[in-house]
């Protein structure tokens, strides 16, 4: 196989079989127990290693694998114990462990053919040099296979779990009420989850792993209103990120998994930013909206207050608003504008006058205000109303 | 109030560390009865219908639900979770939601189809919500997201319901239509357990209240344990309550 070709194929299957989990994972709030167990991975794929030689496949992803599961029901217990408060217990196991594995593996006697380097940020191009063989034919790069087979798994785990794998996310009591036992779903998931992590070891690294986990489906998360929308968004970040990081450290003669890596972090910056509902754009907009909303409905009572029985007082014109509210004159200008064209308030000769609908609006906004209208019988609103 | 126990709890004890939350309770809840549970914040109800759900561990006691154990009943029992768990930027809408009410009939695996989307809709129908049915829930107002919840718990089918604080956050004209929806379960024979805070209303809504500290203070029907001195056992002597009854 085209050498390039099985770069671009293991970049994006590896970048979608890690995105899917990860979308759990996300919503599970789990991003610093993936990081633990992605450390941990390192002690056990070099242990596996060591005993195992370097060339049974099926040993050297379930080891360090268990390894991981291992790690998540250990942390899990240290949180029960309450020994350790929060996320310290995570803080204090991850560079313990994957310093042990970097130890081994920098003693050059010890035969384990991983770099300090690549176990940080892995080497796409060796994973793509390396061929499966069946008696002497390659047929293929070793990874690729792996990691098409996590995917699959993931996919079908994914697709068969699904409500399960929702509502133990969702309601994890409503979950266990109705006899779905979050346990079981939750340490199913994790083992797959580090199932991923050591396929996708080769390729990205024990760092970069955790992003290829977690960013695109924390960007899907800013985006999505459902579940399938999230998964499947995830998996087309994943794939658009892989295939431009691909490009971009062609043209750099960069890291390949460093370059997919940044580049979904630029997509969830963007997401963070210009996301329709949750972004950083939309939410400005929404507060100046409140702010304007809210400054309308104090208009409304500015003018209420002063409209009876004083008619044509200065008060009632922009220039009075703008001097008794302590307005600037573009935002006065602007909340008088959008007054007048919500109907709250009447604007006749340069006078301000308060509409009957805008004096409603006060009194739901602001009951205790007053703001009755002189000439209309406001129901009584009393907790009578309850019986 | 004669009929069977659809709910009898004896020396239930329940703690997370070493301070018991729930300390010997002894609960009878009749079948076919609304009760309330009253009590301070942090006294132990929301602990109490997670024990009666078996999503709480207790340490000792037994929970009988018809007679028998939970886990032998779950499908008789719906449950809606106090508001302030409920993880609502989660991305589910709220036909979504509803349908998870289902999944307690469905079991592993099986995924809703025609039979629970029509039964979700009816329920949604039932509680108002007909025009949010694909809302996020994080886009509805606090009373339209205790109408889901409780349209979730409708299509449960369940006979006893079990609701932590259903009117928290909620506006006065929702209250009024939840409680009409409770009434009406009620008169079709289910049983309610309550966890409410607001207590000018207690005896308007419920049959029966257990004044909850820790210990059950008093359970019994409102108008024989609903007074000011359990009350004052209940929250502490320095307030002040004046029952407008
Ligand atoms: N998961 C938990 N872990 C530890 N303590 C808890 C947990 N849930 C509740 N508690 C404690 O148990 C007590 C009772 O809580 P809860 O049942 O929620 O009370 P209520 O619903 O009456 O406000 C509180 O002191 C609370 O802090
Ligand atoms: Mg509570």
């Amino acid at each position: 196989m085209n050498l390039i070709l099985s770069i671009i194929l293991i970049a994006v299957v590896t970048a979608v079989a890690c995105a899917i989990p990860g979308t759990f994972l996300v919503l599970r709030r789990m991003s610093m127990v993936t990081e633990g167990v992605s450390h941990s991975i390192l002690p056990g794929l070099v242990l596996a290693m060591m005993i195992f030689g370097t060339q049974r496949a099926p040993i050297l992803v379930l080891g360090p694998a268990l390894m991981g599961l291992a790690l998540v029901v250990l942390v899990e217990a240290i949180h029960r114990t309450d020994l350790l408060a929060g996320d310290a217990p995570l803080g204090v196991i991850f560079p313990a462990l994957f310093s042990i594995g970097v130890i081994i593996i920098s003693r050059r006697y010890a035969g384990i053919p991983l770099s300090e380097n690549s176990v940080l940020i892995g080497d796409i191009n060796l994973a793509a040099l390396t061929q499966l063989r069946v008696g002497d034919t390659a047929i293929g790069p070793r990874t690729l296979y792996v990691m098409s087979a996590i995917l699959v798994a993931n996919v079908l785990f994914t697709v068969a779990l699904f409500k399960e794998l929702k509502v133990t996310t969702f309601d994890p009591g409503l979950a266990s009420s109705v006899g779905i036992r979050p346990a079981i779903v939750h340490y199913a998931f994790m083992a797959l989850v580090s199932i991923t992590i050591v396929g996708a070891f080769e390729a990205v690294g024990a760092i970069l792993v955790v992003g290829l986990l977690i960013a695109p489906a924390a960007t899907a998360y800013l985006l999505c209103r459902t579940l399938r929308g999230m998964l499947i968004t995830s998996a087309v970040f994943a794939t658009v990120s892989a295939l431009l990081g691909f490009a971009l450290a062609y043209v750099l003669d960069s890291a390949t998994s460093a370059t997919m890596a940044m580049m979904m972090g630029l997509f969830f910056l963007l997401a963070l930013v210009f996301a329709p509902r949750t972004g950083l754009v939309a939410r400005l907009h929404t507060r100046r909206r409140r702010r304007i909303d809210f400054a309308t409905t104090l208009l409304v009572l500015h003018l209420i207050h002063h409209a009876e029985g004083e008619r044509n007082a200065p008060a009632c014109t922009a220039e009075g608003v703008m001097q008794h509210i302590n307005w600037a004159p573009e935002f006065a200008g602007e909340v008088i504008q959008r007054a007048v064209a919500e109907g709250v308030i009447t604007e006749h000769h340069n006078v301000l006058m308060p509409t009957l609908r805008g004096r409603s609006r006060c009194r739901s906004v602001m009951p205790w205000e007053g703001c009755e209208d002189p000439s209309i019988d406001q129901p009584a609103v009393t907790s009578e109303e309850n019986q | 109030m004669s009929g069977d126990a659809a709910i009898r709890i004896r020396d239930l004890t329940v703690a997370y560390h070493e301070a018991p939350v729930l300390w010997d309770i002894d609960l009878d809840v009749p079948s076919g009865t609304i009760m309330g549970i009253v009590g301070p914040n942090g006294s132990g109800k929301s602990t109490l219908i997670k024990s009666i759900m078996g999503i709480v561990e207790p340490a000792g006691g037994e929970i009988l639900v018809f007679g028998k154990p939970f886990s032998a009943q779950r499908k008789r029992v719906g449950y809606v979770p106090q508001r302030t768990s409920v993880d609502w930027d989660f991305p589910t809408t709220v036909l979504d939601v509803v349908l998870m009410g289902t999944y307690g009939s469905l079991g592993w695996f099986r995924r809703p189809g025609r039979d629970q989307i029509n039964a979700a809709l009816h329920a949604i129908e039932r509680v108002g919500m007909s025009d949010y049915v694909d809302r996020q829930i994080s886009e509805l107002s606090g009373g339209q997201q205790q109408r889901t919840f409780l349209a979730r718990a409708l299509v449960q089918q369940a006979e006893i319901y079990l609701m932590d604080e259903p009117f928290q956050g909620v506006d006065a004209r929702t209250e009024r239509a939840i409680v009409e929806i409770l009434r009406e379960m009620r008169r079709l024979g289910r049983t309610l357990v309550i966890v409410h805070h607001d207590l000018q209303t207690v005896s308007h809504y419920f049959d029966l209240v257990t004044l909850l500290n820790i210990r059950v203070i008093a359970t019994g029907p409102v108008g024989d344990v609903f007074h000011d001195e359990n009350l004052r056992k209940t929250y502490g002597g320095g307030q002040e309550f004046s029952l407008r009854r």
